[in-house]
């Protein structure tokens, strides 16, 4: 894909927001012609680490999906999605956290990254919403299989059917299908190589060329933050008849210089030697030389893609159709005033636009990048994230505590969002004590004239799904519209359960991870792309029994019962008598010799009658 | 004679009113601090079944026109949510929340102390009838110094257990007063409240159901009587020995406790039919739109049955079926339920000639054995193990017992803030307390029905002196 072609979008705006808009224009005007492959690999330096988005999206039409043909889009993705009659699927890895302050705004507006973990959504076709459930169920297991993901443990304790926060993307026909979203998350679970691996299978060139020779496992999950996404949505090619499925995997990752560039071979950090130690100078005990106060690093330092990812960027993938118009392309965003140089032997061609360089990249040959040092970068200031979020668990103890979540809106014009949360069924909330609190962020002259909105006037539409024990997952929706340049602070009180012990993860004392909430962000124009924001996961500390005990537990509850029940009978059927009132003759020799005559009659009469 | 007992009786009746109003001004005041004591979320007050705070998650979620059954959250009544929801929504200015609910509970309190009050009047007028009868005189005046039913009356008001539950927001004082309502019916011998009561406490708490036995032996035969065959055979060895002329006298005396009265027992269960359908009808009604009666059953008794919650609780049921193997949960969940069951018939007959123990017996073992048992179980059933003090004199163990619940009270609070609060301690310490709570009320139980089957023992032997001597 082209970048920078279609945006004329003033020097304010920036590269990233201009590459997703370019993206999404195109792939919203659902009729224009696309080619079947395409890569496209973004490159933007932020302080202290590069911001990668890798991308590839590959076009199949339906007849020829039909008829088995299957050059770029992957069979086996296929035959899932026709097996599990899925018409939408969305599938994200992500691990880290991105990190607002000092990067700004999400890249792609948050529309290609998941929560911490795993998260998937798809939309599946069904007669009735249990027949996609099934579907869905099949399609969760297969999955599993084919990206060795845990995604089989999506049960229905951990899926759930948003209503708000999500919207397809595809081309859809109104009426032939009848479409059920099912949403599921795993917030446990770690992203690895393993999930890579698969990832890469799928692409045409398999990682051997093209800017997927750039992956590295060792490096993507290194990341201060990742996300990898698969995306795939019918869509409509060229004329009104032809239809087919486009896939979009994506790879953003955060790498941290720094980190990144340290040697294979001696990965541990180590301090620097005395002598390549960059010291402030302006301290006065530097002058003796035998001590050194360390100046921070360039917030932009000097770097080779080579250096960072570890590998060559190897040309571009051999089976890109030439004739195509949009083949293997590169974009660099450098930082005001950053120069950047490329390190090719082969032929390629630039295209510049606002804020970033476009090129083409030469068929067989390497090509590197490299960005030049910027000290004075005392300008840079990331751009205003929409939304900012941030949950947290307040109360302490294993019983019960309540779920705080600070949403502040930094711009100046009021946002309309959808919330979600899904808990899992162990966290009973209390939605009757959910409260909303409205302050201003802006500077103190400012607070007299603002008056608080009533709960009614932030929360337009609420949809609330209570959990069930061991069978459903509580998920809230909650539709809430801020005024500009205020913070919002939902609370609501909730119980923690004690769980069977076969139910515990193996680490239980860790606790439970809880899927971070999903923040939509509705557009304020009807064809713009709704953004997203993710809050971090949660993790709840839960009561645990012990683990040793189920024997002694057992055994010893038994016994006590028993012992009730034993004594309690023993006293009823026993009649009670003085002991006066007994006959003569009540001691056990006195017993004994009774019975023993009384064998010896038995006996005795036997023998007569014999 | 009785002109004095009257006035003595008329100068201790303040005497009483002072304690019993004392200990709702007490409430009152505890009301007042409700952030300080933090009880509403005690386990050992609010189980799953009793705490307000779920029930009024319920009447929000029956508000936003959701069914209040939707989640696992609330498993109550829809009676009792339709009659404490709206009071838990509604906010004073300046006054604590739930003030209205709380309100309700000291209420509820207040007529549960003056109903074992009256049943207990009405029990020891009977006692002292019955032993009358049995020529022993001596025997009910010789411990008169506070009525038996003044006693529990004030056990039950004064019971930490009972304060607690009531002060803590939990649905238990409701509930007790439901089954001490059924039980006060059938003493004095009023079908249709002892039908209302015993049905009423049936869908609110499900265990009660095993109180129709005591509640028709008590309309059958009346309040408690020292075991029949004493009367048959002391009538026989007065008829015997007296002259012929007295005979006709002797067999004209009223016999209370020997004809077993059908005609109240049709009543009862004609009432019983009818307060069922209405309940039943008022439930159908209130859960019509969320997938009725049957799932009404399904998220009340068959959430108290299947033991579905595991969060901690001062019975023993909770750990036990966080820990034991999935394959048996079925095994011991019905061992368990069996258990109360098994012990129902043995009990019966054996203390038939004594109902309202009999009652006794029945809530402490359920209270023992019931998957989600509070506090408040425990207030009731030693609220009226206070109607027995004279039977009960010579009971074993009493000080053992006392000062054993004095300890698992303070112990297992402690043991829980170290495994819950402080992470110092696990779960094991906590279910010792628990375990230690399930002895003790076995031991209460063993111990007060071989109490009280050595007062029978010890009535037959006082009654006829001329039998033990024929023996010996």
């Amino acid at each position: 894909m082209r970048c920078g072609s279609g945006s004329r979008l003033g020097a304010t705006m920036l590269p990233s927001v201009a590459l997703f808009l370019t993206l999404f224009s195109s792939l919203l005007g659902l009729t224009t012609a696309r080619s079947p492959y395409s890569e496209h690999l973004h490159l933007q330096p932020l302080p202290h680490s590069l911001l990668a988005q890798f991308e590839f999206s590959s076009t199949a039409s339906d007849t020829s999906l039909e008829e088995q043909n299957f050059r770029f889009f992957p069979r086996s993705l296929s035959q899932i999605l026709h097996h599990a009659h899925t018409k939408e699927l969305h599938l994200r890895f992500t691990s880290g956290r991105w990190d607002e302050e000092s990067w700004g705004r999400r890249p792609r507006n948050g529309a290609r990254e998941g929560g911490t973990g795993i998260e998937m959504w798809a939309w599946v076709d069904g007669e009735t919403e249990s027949v996609a459930y099934t579907r869905w169920l099949a399609l969760v297991n297969s999955l599993s299989g084919l990206f060795c993901a845990s995604l089989n443990y999506i049960d229905s304790t951990r899926t759930t059917m948003p209503i708000a926060a999500f919207e397809p993307e595809g081309y859809s026909v109104n009426g032939t299908h009848n479409l059920h979203l099912f949403h599921g998350t795993l917030p446990r679970e770690v992203v690895c190589t393993e999930n890579l691996t698969p990832f890469m299978k799928m692409l045409p060139c398999k990682g051997k060329a093209g800017v997927s020779s750039l992956l590295d496992g060792h490096k993507i999950f290194d990341a201060a933050w990742q996300s990898m996404a698969i995306d795939v949505r019918p869509v409509q090619l060229g004329g009104s008849s032809a239809r087919g499925l486009q896939m979009e995997q994506s790879i953003d990752m955060v790498l941290d210089i720094e980190r990144s560039m340290r040697p294979k071979d001696d990965p541990i950090p180590r301090p620097y030697p005395q002598d390549q130690m960059l010291c402030d100078k302006d301290k006065w005990y530097n002058q003796y030389g035998d001590s050194c106060y360390p100046v921070e690093q360039p917030p932009f330092p000097d770097f080779t893609l080579e250096q960072v990812f570890g590998r060559k960027l190897k040309g571009t993938c051999p089976l890109i159709d030439d004739a195509n118009d949009k083949p293997t392309s590169i974009c660099v965003a450098p930082a005001g005033g950053q120069t950047v140089e490329i390190k090719s032997a082969g032929a390629y061609k630039e295209t510049k636009s606002s804020g970033q360089r476009c090129f083409r990249m030469p068929i067989d040959a390497d090509f590197d990048v490299e960005f030049m040092e910027l000290i004075t970068a005392a300008d840079y200031s990331p751009p205003l994230p929409k939304l900012r979020v941030e949950r947290t668990i307040s109360g302490y103890g294993q019983q019960r505590g309540g779920l705080k979540s600070v949403i502040v809106n930094p711009l100046d014009e009021p946002v309309d969002f959808v919330y979600l949360e899904t808990l899992p069924w162990f966290m009973k909330p209390f939605i009757h004590t959910l409260q909303t609190t409205v302050s201003s962020s802006l500077s103190q002259g400012e607070v007299q004239t603002f008056r608080a909105p009533t709960r009614e006037e932030v929360i337009n539409d609420m949809h609330y799904q209570p959990g069930i024990d061991r069978q459903r997952a509580a998920h809230l929706e909650l539709k809430l519209r801020m005024p500009p340049q205020t913070k919002l602070t939902l609370t609501y009180d909730f119980e923690k359960s004690v769980l069977r012990y076969t139910e515990y993860p193996p680490d239980a004392n860790r606790g439970f991870d809880v899927a971070p909430a999903v923040i939509r962000i509705l557009p304020s124009k009807p064809d713009e792309p709704s953004s997203y924001v993710r809050s971090t996961s949660l993790l709840i500390y839960a009561a645990s029994p012990d683990f040793s005990m189920p024997y002694n537990v057992i055994i010893l509850t038994s016994t006590v019962i028993a012992l009730g029940f034993g004594s309690v009978f023993n006293l009823l059927v026993r009649r009670l008598v003085g002991a006066h009132e007994t006959g003569p003759g009540g001691g056990i020799k006195e017993r004994i010799r009774g019975r023993i005559a009384a064998i010896r009659a038995k006996l005795g009469a036997k023998k007569k009658t014999q | 004679m009785e002109a004095k007992e009257q006035s003595w009786k008329k100068k201790k009746q303040p005497w009483f009113w002072h304690w019993v109003i004392a200990s709702a001004i007490f409430r009152l005041i505890l009301i007042y601090f409700p952030k300080n004591l933090n009880l509403a979320s005690r386990p050992e007050v609010s189980t799953p079944l009793t705490s307000l705070r779920r029930l009024a998650e319920g009447y929000w979620l029956k508000q936003s026109s959701m069914s209040p059954y939707a989640g696992s959250m609330y498993h109550g009544s829809p009676l009792l949510l339709s009659l404490l929801g709206p009071l838990t929504v509604q906010r004073i200015e300046g006054l604590p929340d739930h003030l209205l609910c709380s309100l309700v509970f000291v209420i509820a309190d207040i007529i549960n102390a003056m109903l074992i009050r009256a049943s207990g009047q009405k029990l020891q007028m009977a006692y002292g009838q019955s032993l009358k009868l049995l020529g022993l005189f001596e025997l009910p005046e010789k411990s008169e110094i506070i009525t038996s039913g003044d006693i529990a009356a004030l056990v039950y008001l004064w019971n930490p257990f009972t304060i607690v539950a009531c002060v803590g927001l939990s649905t238990s004082p409701v509930e007790n007063l439901a089954i001490i309502l059924s039980l006060y019916g059938a003493c004095k011998g009023l079908a249709p409240l002892a039908a209302f009561g015993w049905v009423m406490a049936t869908h609110l708490s499900l265990y009660p159901v095993i109180l129709i036995i005591p509640v028709i032996l008590l309309l059958g035969y009346g309040p408690d009587t020292p075991p029949r065959k004493l009367f048959m055979r002391r009538r026989y060895i007065e008829v015997g020995d007296n002259p012929s002329k007295d005979r006709e006298d002797l067999m004209d005396r009223p016999e209370v406790p020997h004809v077993f009265s059908w005609r109240l027992i049709i009543h009862f269960l004609f009432w019983t039919s009818l307060w069922s359908v209405y309940v039943l009808v008022l439930c159908g009604v209130s859960v019509k739109q969320y997938g009725g009666l049957w799932e009404l059953f399904k998220r009340t008794y068959g959430f108290m049955l299947t033991v579905q919650d595991l969060s901690p609780n001062i019975g023993v049921l909770w750990y036990f079926f966080a820990e034991v193997f999935d394959f048996f949960r079925n095994f011991f969940l019905i061992v368990f339920h069996g258990n109360i069951l098994f012990m129902i018939l043995p009990l019966a007959i054996r203390l038939k000639h004594r109902p309202y123990f009999l009652a006794f017996v029945y809530i402490a073992i359920s209270s023992m054995l019931k998957s989600y048992p509070s506090v408040g179980d425990s207030a009731l059933y030693l609220g009226l193990l206070g109607l027995f003090v004279n039977e009960l004199a010579d009971m074993q163990f009493s000080f053992f017992l006392f000062c054993g619940y004095i300890g698992v009270s303070l112990l297992s609070p402690v043991m829980h803030n170290l495994w819950i609060w402080r992470g110092t301690g696990n779960a094991n310490f906590y279910f010792a307390t628990a375990m230690a709570y399930a002895c003790l009320q076995i031991i209460l139980v063993v111990e007060s029905v071989s109490a009280m089957l050595n007062h029978d023992r010890k009535l037959r032997k006082l009654s006829l002196p001329e039998l033990q001597v024929g023996k010996t």
